[in-house]
């Protein structure tokens, strides 16, 4: 009946929905439509204006690896060792493809693509017949150092004329490349390695004198400024700084005009300079003057390369000389970048203690900063991040931490930190982390970041599970267990730590606690075993089992009932002159007496008995006696069982007068094959009261 | 079968003569129609048996029904470009592929996607190999068919266990 009357309705809406229109066209006395369709003006995009705008809804996913990696649990770096590692297995393999590509270039000669992608293709080989100006140019914009040369080299052979704007090009590719290849570092990872390989410390001379150079200059000096400007870049990059100093002295000998970049290196080499503060000073002050005097217009690497000096200085004032500095460049129309703020950061940190002044700097840089979108002008801008994360551990201030995390999160800013600087921003991050938060702050970071984006250190690891053991944080410590373990990087202390805590959470008289003692007591078998097995390969073992691990492994173990693996650590620790902890033992019997495992106390008691009586003082004999005594007078054995054990201690205490030695190699026969049935019984639990095993043990 | 075979040889005796009225069909091949079909169906190897492929397992005529192609491409869509070349660098990847990662994809089939200008590959691999030396071969396959394809190449691998990828046994 209901959809009847829907049925009618809508029949009759839609027929006056009808009628009106029918009325609107037709009628005359209907008022004509106000509504006019008007196009909008077309928008004029770019090629990629869509994907952009579609990457800006995708942000950085720290739940998975990154793009480069399998998305699949066996192939997934677990830790930053890994990543690197694989990483840079895909660029051999990479650089593998093309060094066939350009050993035989006659297999690739088909050009499938239109217009041709000229990276695909193998380069044309370098002979006197082809090369050309035209050759020697494309090989300048391509940044090819070496087939640059050998162009060139073959032109002069041939007596080609070559033009002195082409010459200057080439004299400027040399100087900028220092004479050889640049090595293209596409990948993080080979940054992470090999960062220091092209400019390398400035204190140290890494400037190869190649003859080309030299001729190129001695003919192009009639050009004037030019060759100078490169030269001396040059020479200053690389930390030829005798040779730079010489030729800036002949240029002002000649009255040669240099041009700004020139004096900019002029003002990076007197961060080299072993000299007092004061004359350092003065001395870039003196070449700010000069480049004033000279009418040239600073850029950002003016006040990049300024403050970078200046901030270097250690001066007392130099917060106000650096503020002053950046004033006075702004108001020469020069806008500060990121690496501007880093470098005074980093100078006011300094090597023995930080200025006061960095306390109100840091906060107020971060802010002023929040939200915004970066982008690099300079190439110190690269390290932004890094300096202001290592400010911020320094001076142990987690709210600038956390603001310059959440910068770095922003948006495409984490583009901004270089691929080997990022180790060090996490790990002051961390390190700032586990100084100064609260643990709820301390969770939410660590599960932000772990394990995908950063592996943590060993020791922020120990403060974790100290956290986790005062905060009873029983849920998480299982999954912090794992990626300690998949981390690769193991300390002793910290191992032990994680193996104290998971004794104590597990203790816990918690329903959570106890459902959790399946959980860790496998993570514990796995670890067990696997440094087993490293024993077995006869592989170096940097951390091997303790003692004290021993005793807590077997904690776990027996709240987990691994009855088995009980057996191979006691047998272990046999081997290795490791004498169990009494309260490690009463467990065990606990919980054998807790499972109904009759089977394995008598097999533990038996095997301490007799493996560990050698080594031991009567006293603990006696009470493993007395344990023994204690079990057998409740209902928990059968008869067989008492006999056994009966016989073993009557045994033991007939054969204490005789030598140790003895009963060590007897015991070894015994229990080296032994593969008792330690299966928990079907029967039912009896009904007894439950012996109070650790009060005897414990005295 | 029988049927077609003894009606074309009939047919053929017709032709062979010179009777008026099939001298004007001569021109149109009608060589006999053969309904076997046996790509894609595996029977027992002789003397041992056969372990098969998911892909394997399904035979060509419940393509589509209960599982996809190992080809994805518009080519052979209407007013879709360069069917031929598309099939013949599928056969080139499918070998290459075979090649470059030798016995670890025996029996595995290949699955190549173009999508704009990129070609991904999918395949499973068992876990024989350690990860730093599929992404070294991975490393080397892209930069490769790259070169040779001229775009870019993406490889998506998924580690199986020995023997995890089988399904069925004739």
């Amino acid at each position: 009946m209901n959809s009847i009357t829907c049925a009618s309705k809508t029949y009759r809406s839609s027929n006056l929905q009808y009628f009106q229109l029918w009325w609107s066209k037709y009628s005359s006395t209907a008022a004509p439509s106000k509504e006019t369709i008007k196009i909008p003006n077309r928008k004029h995009r770019g090629p990629t204006d869509i994907l952009k705008a579609l990457e800006t809804t995708v942000s950085y996913d720290f739940t998975g690896p990154a793009y480069k990696f399998f998305d699949d649990p066996f192939l997934a770096p677990y830790n930053d060792r890994q990543a690197r590692m694989y990483s840079l297995a895909k660029s051999a393999g990479q650089k593998a493809g093309t060094w066939v590509r350009d050993q035989h270039p006659e297999l690739f000669t088909q050009v499938i693509s239109d217009p041709p992608v000229m990276s695909y293709m193998p380069s044309p080989p370098i002979n006197g017949d082809n090369a050309n100006e035209e050759m020697l140019l494309q090989k300048i914009h391509d940044s090819k150092v070496s087939d640059a040369i050998k162009v060139y080299e073959l032109m002069q052979e041939k007596k080609m004329d070559i033009r002195q704007e082409t010459q200057l090009a080439l004299l400027e590719l040399l100087c900028f490349y220092n004479c050889e290849d640049d090595t293209p570092m596409e990948n993080s990872a080979e940054r992470y390695y090999g960062h220091t390989s092209r400019q390398g410390d400035p204190t140290i001379n890494h400037w190869k004198n190649h003859p080309l150079v030299d001729s190129l200059f001695s003919s192009l000096k009639s050009l004037g400024s030019a060759p100078y400007c490169a030269l001396i870049c040059g020479l200053y990059m690389y930390g030829a700084k005798v040779e730079g100093d010489k030729l800036v002295e002949e240029a002002k000998e000649k009255k040669i005009k240099l041009d700004i970049n020139a004096y900019n290196f002029i003002i990076k080499r007197t961060i080299s300079i072993y000299d007092k503060v004061d004359v350092k000073w003065q001395l870039v002050q003196n070449i700010l003057k000069e480049i004033n005097a000279a009418g040239l217009k600073p850029n950002l690497g003016t006040l990049c390369y300024s403050i970078d000096a200046v901030s270097r200085m250690g001066m007392p004032q130099r917060y106000q000389i650096l503020l002053q500095l950046v004033a006075e460049f702004k108001k020469a129309g020069v806008t500060p970048s990121i690496g501007v703020y880093g470098m005074i950061a980093r100078g006011l940190v300094g090597r023995t203690r930080p200025d006061a002044n960095l306390a109100v700097f840091l906060p107020s840089i971060l802010e002023s900063l929040k939200g915004k979108e970066l982008v690099a002008e300079h190439p110190s801008d690269l390290l932004f991040f890094d300096w202001i994360l290592k400010c911020c551990a320094v001076m142990e201030d987690l709210p600038s931490a956390i603001n310059g995390l959440e910068l770095f999160l922003h948006s495409r800013n984490r583009e901004l930190l270089d691929g080997y600087r990022s180790t060090s921003f996490f790990n002051n991050f961390f390190h700032v982390l586990s100084k100064k938060a609260d643990f709820p702050t301390l969770i939410k970071y660590y599960n932000l970041l772990v394990p995908h984006a950063h592996t943590p250190s060993p020791l922020f690891y120990q403060v974790l599970f100290d956290a986790c053991d005062v905060h009873a944080e029983i849920k998480s410590f299982p999954t912090y267990w794992n990626h300690y373990m998949s981390s690769g990087s193991f300390n002793e202390e910290t191992l032990l730590k994680m193996l104290e805590v998971a004794v104590n959470l597990t203790g816990l008289p918690d329903p959570e606690a106890i459902e959790m003692r399946k959980v860790v007591s496998e993570s514990a078998v796995n670890l067990f075993l696997f440094k087993m097995e490293k024993e077995k390969d006869n592989v170096f073992v940097s951390i091997p089992l303790t003692h004290e691990m021993c005793d807590y492994l077997l904690h776990l173990f027996a709240r987990g009932c691994q009855w088995r693996t009980i057996q191979t650590c006691l047998k272990f620790m046999h081997e290795k002159d490791f004498i169990p902890d009494e309260k490690a033992v009463s467990e065990i019997l606990d919980s054998c007496y807790d499972h109904a495992n009759p089977n394995m106390a008598v097999w533990v008691l038996k095997f301490c008995n007799k493996s560990f009586s050698g080594m031991e003082s009567f006293g603990r004999k006696l009470e493993l006696r007395e344990v023994a005594s204690k079990i057998m007078k409740a209902d928990f054995l059968n008869d067989d069982l008492k006999k056994e054990l009966q016989s073993e201690f009557e045994d033991s205490s007939s054969s204490s007068d005789s030598s140790t030695s003895d009963s060590e190699s007897s015991d070894s026969d015994d229990f080296s094959d032994s593969e008792q049935d330690i299966s928990v019984p079907r029967k039912p639990k009896p009904d007894v009261v439950k012996p109070d095993i650790k009060k005897i043990v414990e005295k | 079968m029988a049927y077609n075979f003894s009606q074309n040889i009939w047919k053929n005796a017709l032709l062979s003569s010179n009777h008026g009225a099939w001298a004007l069909h001569r021109t149109i091949s009608t060589t006999p129609v053969r309904n076997r079909v046996s790509v894609g169906r595996y029977k027992p190897l002789e003397g041992r048996k056969q372990l098969l492929t998911y892909d394997q397992a399904i035979k060509p005529h419940e393509l589509a029904h209960k599982k996809s192609w190992n080809t994805w491409n518009t080519s052979t869509l209407e007013g879709g470009r360069r069917s031929q070349l598309t099939t013949i660098e599928d056969m080139f990847i499918r070998r290459f592929i075979h090649g470059a990662w030798f016995c670890h994809i025996k029996g595995q089939q290949i699955i190549i996607k173009r999508q704009h200008n990129i070609i991904r590959i999918a395949f499973c691999l068992p876990k024989k190999l350690p990860p730093q030396s599929v992404y070294f071969i991975t490393g080397f396959c892209e930069r490769l068919l790259s070169i040779w394809l001229h775009c870019p190449v993406k490889l998506e691998i998924q580690a199986v266990e020995n023997y995890e990828g089988y399904v069925k046994i004739v």
